[in-house]
């Protein structure tokens, strides 16, 4: 019955909400999800072998990459989470049209829906906010503090449906700050 | 006088056993050169590594006896490894790059 009702909903997954970390914040915009993808296989082949990797590559996937930001969101079974989550701090080259980027992965998140690491991103990203505002000095700091942020929402709303309200809330959060 | 009583202690190992034991056999094409003890244990780390990455490789193996002449060894590992060591041996294709049959005949011991 289990086994039925499992099918029927398919596989469970989980998806790792991680940051992707770059040298210069400048070069992360260049950074593409098969990239992001192809260097995460390779890191999971390297670490757990044909074994691991086949176990990974099941219904692994890039969901969702910021450029802005770095936060990427990767998918795989629920079974390979393990694997996946282990061999994340082995990646450590992007290799992106044709150019390298030196990175880490930091992750952030584990959660059994695409919804529940939505929902973390945003804490997440005010708690960040936060955090640059109270160490800004002065105006200027402050606007572009905020400037830098909302391009992410941008990005986020164009994915996932029900980030209007993100936006809505980081403004609220700024006027009140 | 009455001899004395057997000396006889039951121990009983609840928690699962630290190593398991491994007997197995390699099988060579006719002509091929035989591996050396040492060979034989790069053989195995080998066969770990392809599978199972550097974490397969990372587990600790240990040849026990190796006989050149037949070509068997014992093998112990510690039993979180065992079902990895098993599936390397048993998926293992290649020496000195070329392709031969390779049957690992298991026994298996738990201690």
């Amino acid at each position: 019955l289990c086994a039925a009702r499992a099918s029927r909903r398919g596989a469970p997954r989980r998806y790792v909400l991680c940051e992707v970390l770059v040298e210069e914040p400048r070069g992360r915009q260049g950074i593409e999800e098969r990239a992001l993808g192809l260097a995460v296989r390779d890191a999971v082949a390297r670490a757990h072998g044909d074994f691991g990797l086949a176990c990974c590559c099941v219904s692994f996937a890039v969901k969702y990459l910021n450029a802005y930001t770095g936060a990427a969101l990767l998918r795989c079974r629920r079974d390979a989470h393990r694997l996946l989550c282990a061999a994340l701090p082995l990646v450590r080259l992007l290799e992106s049209r044709g150019q390298r980027y030196p990175c880490a992965l930091r992750t952030l998140h584990l959660g059994g829906t695409i919804r529940s690491c939505q929902k973390f991103l945003i804490k997440y990203n005010r708690r960040q906010l936060l955090t640059l505002l109270q160490n800004c000095t002065n105006e200027g700091e402050r606007n572009s503090c905020s400037l830098g942020k909302e391009q992410p929402e941008h990005a986020v709303e164009s994915t996932v449906s029900k980030a209007s309200s993100v936006r809505a809330l980081l403004k609220q959060f700024y006027c009140h700050s | 006088m009455a001899p004395p009583p057997a000396a006889f202690e039951r121990r009983v190992l609840r928690s699962a056993a630290e190593h398991h034991y491994l007997r197995v056999r390699l099988e060579l094409p006719d002509g091929a050169a035989r591996p050396s003890a040492a060979l034989f244990k790069q053989l195995v780390v080998t066969a770990l590594r392809e599978l199972h990455g550097e974490v397969g490789a990372a587990l600790p193996v240990d040849v026990l006896t190796y006989e050149e002449k037949t070509m068997s060894a014992i093998l112990r590992v510690i039993s979180s490894g065992f079902v990895k060591l098993w599936s390397a041996l048993t998926l293992l294709g290649f020496y000195q790059n070329r392709r031969y049959i390779s049957i690992s005949s298991c026994i298996i011991w738990e201690q």
